[in-house]
């Protein structure tokens, strides 16, 4: 300890001081402060610059994701037309042929109530001719024969064998 | 300034105790008792207190944080003033003796004690 | 990461030099018996201010060269040549505070063999020290020990004037550094060596250690200190004699100014917890006060003892290795001794580097403790 107190220099610390306070704020003005400046403008820069790349690769995947969607959507799109489409069609399709049964069913009902109609006209107008074609019948045998019983008979007869014809 | 009246009333009177407790030990013992510039030690110490003292109070709000660094700085002008003011008179005999020693120390830390009150009231604050 | 590395470095270098001090009896041993034979030596060994007188053995002479090489001198001076008794150096300019300001060249002194004489003032050197003195040169000797009068000395001496050489070749070496960046942010030439240096003391030292808030304004006196520090402790390896971080001045300088600056920016959570410990009871508190108040003082202190203890202990080591070289007349012992102070520089290369990491490290980490805000309280 006294050897560290004997070489104590008053003048040397002096020197010391003043010089390298000197130093100090030379280096400041001229290197510490243009070089930790330049440095964390660089920093700054490749900070900014990586956060904007980053950013620009984000947006990339979410335009690219964004297309993906899209054209998924549009597939969607595009078979759910499709397949309205074809509900379409096969509606038309199935609709037309229903319609179609339903006229010819129509048109068949149409016919056999036609049939039905001439057949019952037919029918009644034989009928009737029947009934006028007996009344003259009747009155031709009225007519002709009535005195005796056998002719009455063969009249009778002739009736029952002309109906039997019928 | 009422702060700083307390601090220097208060500085003073507990420099005064201790100088007569001072003076009555060296009474007591046979000593002289106005020896070793005891007056010139509790003065200028008292002084050099209230001058701190003020310097704490009255800081500009831009050095309220340094207050700390102001009280270092006081006690080496504390220093600056034993060598100046006793050292030299206390080595003309060659050592520095005990009574002298104390005549110095006493009020020294008598002011010191006080200086520290006044720092960790405002530190407090 | 390069802390790790500079740490396994370290522990690497600590086990060899603890090899060596265990085989260093050995060689102790060994110079005893080679001294008889000494005097007949014939070497160019180095001898200031005294030369070799007769009688004045090999083992002296090598201490005497050592202290030499350890202390500051008022010449800046290369060697001496014992034979033709010739120095080989330049003057430098001596200034005294005595009778006004005394200014005159060291070449006056001779090395230290005549007495200068400036405005009827005698001084002349003892021990690297300038005494006033009458004009025979006369020393008042008692108990070894010179009684003279020792004017204030503020001399240029060869310490000032290499700490002079070095700011110089700082200012040159970073400003140049400084310009490269003005052409374009990316580093080229010096500073793509000394960038990674300063950005490591930003980020290793001062970061860490102050907090991203506060560091910035003590990053100027950081990247002195350790530039200063690391630059200084190299040239101190260098057989130019120029070991100025083993000057306590020096060290002791760079410790107050550590000091001042720590005090100063000391922020009120600061000052309270070295004169009024919070959270602890009122007795604690008053007996805590002296305690961290000579804490504030004895930190720096620390810091000054162990660069100066660190460096000279470095340099003492070295030179003994050397020394060893001059004792030994064996061609083994010669050989081992060489190989060992050249093993000896390389860990020096090394603690100069890290005597200036610590120095900077531990500034920076009072300087963290003043500024620390103590969001925990």
């Amino acid at each position: 300890m006294e050897k560290l107190i004997e070489q104590f220099s008053v003048g040397l610390f002096f020197w010391q001081t003043i010089l390298f306070l000197v130093l100090v704020f030379i280096l400041k003005k001229y290197a510490w402060k243009p070089i930790l400046d330049s440095v964390s403008e660089r920093e700054d820069t490749i900070r900014e610059s990586l956060e904007s790349a980053e950013k620009a690769k984000k947006e990339l995947t979410e335009l690219q994701s964004k297309n993906e969607s899209l054209i998924i959507e549009a597939k969607i799109e595009r078979d759910a037309l499709l397949k309205e489409a074809r509900e379409i069609k096969d509606k038309i399709v199935n609709d037309a042929k229903g319609e179609a049964k339903e006229e010819a069913d129509k048109i068949v009902k149409a016919a056999y109530a036609a049939i039905e109609a001439q057949k019952s006209g037919a029918i009644a107008e034989m009928k009737s001719e029947m009934a006028s074609l007996s009344i003259s019948i009747a009155e031709k045998i009225i007519r002709k024969e009535l005195s005796s019983d056998e002719q009455q008979k063969s009249l009778a007869n002739e009736l029952v064998a002309d109906l039997k014809l019928n | 300034m009422s702060d700083l009246f307390k601090y220097i009333v208060q500085i003073i009177l507990v420099c005064l105790v201790t100088l007569g407790v001072h003076i009555m030990v060296l009474a007591f013992m046979d000593k002289p008792l106005f020896d070793n510039q005891i007056i010139t030690a509790y003065a200028g110490n008292v002084a050099l207190a209230v001058l701190i003292v003020m310097g704490l109070l009255k800081v500009p709000e831009t050095l309220q944080n340094s207050r700390g660094f102001l009280f270092l700085l006081g006690s080496f002008l504390k220093f600056g003033f034993f060598f100046l003011a006793f050292y030299s008179n206390f080595k003309v005999d060659g050592a520095i003796q005990r009574i002298e020693f104390f005549a110095f120390f006493i009020p020294y830390a008598a002011a010191l004690v006080m200086e520290t009150k006044c720092l960790i009231d405002r530190l407090s604050k | 990461m390069v802390i790790r590395q500079v740490i396994m470095q370290f522990t690497r270098a600590l086990f060899f030099l603890a090899v060596l001090v265990l085989i260093q009896p050995v060689f102790l041993t060994a110079s005893e018996h080679s001294e008889h034979a000494s005097d007949s030596t014939e070497s160019t060994q180095i001898v200031y201010q005294e030369p070799a007188q007769d009688g004045m053995s090999m083992k002296q002479e090598i201490k005497a060269h050592i202290q030499h090489h350890l202390q500051d001198g008022h010449d800046f001076h290369l060697y001496t040549d014992t034979e033709t008794n010739t120095h080989v150096g330049f003057p430098l300019l001596v200034i005294l505070l005595d009778d006004g300001v005394q200014v005159f060249s060291s070449s006056r002194f001779h090395h230290g063999e005549s007495v200068a004489e400036s405005n009827g003032n005698f001084y002349a050197l003892h021990h690297g020290k300038v005494y006033k003195t009458d004009a025979a040169g006369t020393f008042e000797m008692r108990d070894g020990h010179v009684h003279n009068e020792k004017p204030l000395d503020f001399s240029i001496t060869k310490n000032v004037f290499s700490i002079m050489a070095f700011a110089l070749m700082l200012i040159l070496l970073f400003t140049g550094a400084a310009r490269s960046y003005k052409k374009s942010l990316v580093p080229s030439g010096s500073a793509k060596f000394l960038e990674p240096l300063i950005i490591f003391v930003r980020d290793e030292i001062a970061i860490p250690n102050i907090g991203e808030k506060h560091y910035k304004r003590f990053m100027s006196y950081l990247l002195t200190v350790f530039f200063f520090i690391w630059l200084v402790n190299l040239f101190g390896l260098t057989p130019l004699g120029i070991n100025v971080t083993n000057s306590i001045s020096v060290t002791f300088a760079l410790a107050v100014m550590t000091f001042v600056i720590t005090q100063f920016s000391g922020k009120k959570e600061y000052w309270k917890h070295i004169f009024w410990m919070p959270g602890v009871p009122v007795p604690m508190k008053i007996l805590l006060a002296p305690i961290e108040l000579l804490g504030v003082f004895i930190k720096p202190f620390a810091l000054l003892i162990r660069l100066y203890a660190n460096i000279t202990a470095g340099h003492i080591v070295l030179m003994s290795l050397i020394g060893l070289m001059f004792i030994f007349h064996s061609w083994i012992g010669s050989t081992l001794s060489f190989g060992l102070s050249v093993f000896i520089s390389f860990i020096e290369l090394l603690v100069a580097a890290l005597q200036a990491y610590i120095f900077t490290m531990l500034t920076a980490l009072y300087f963290g403790s003043a500024v620390a805000e103590h969001e925990d309280h």
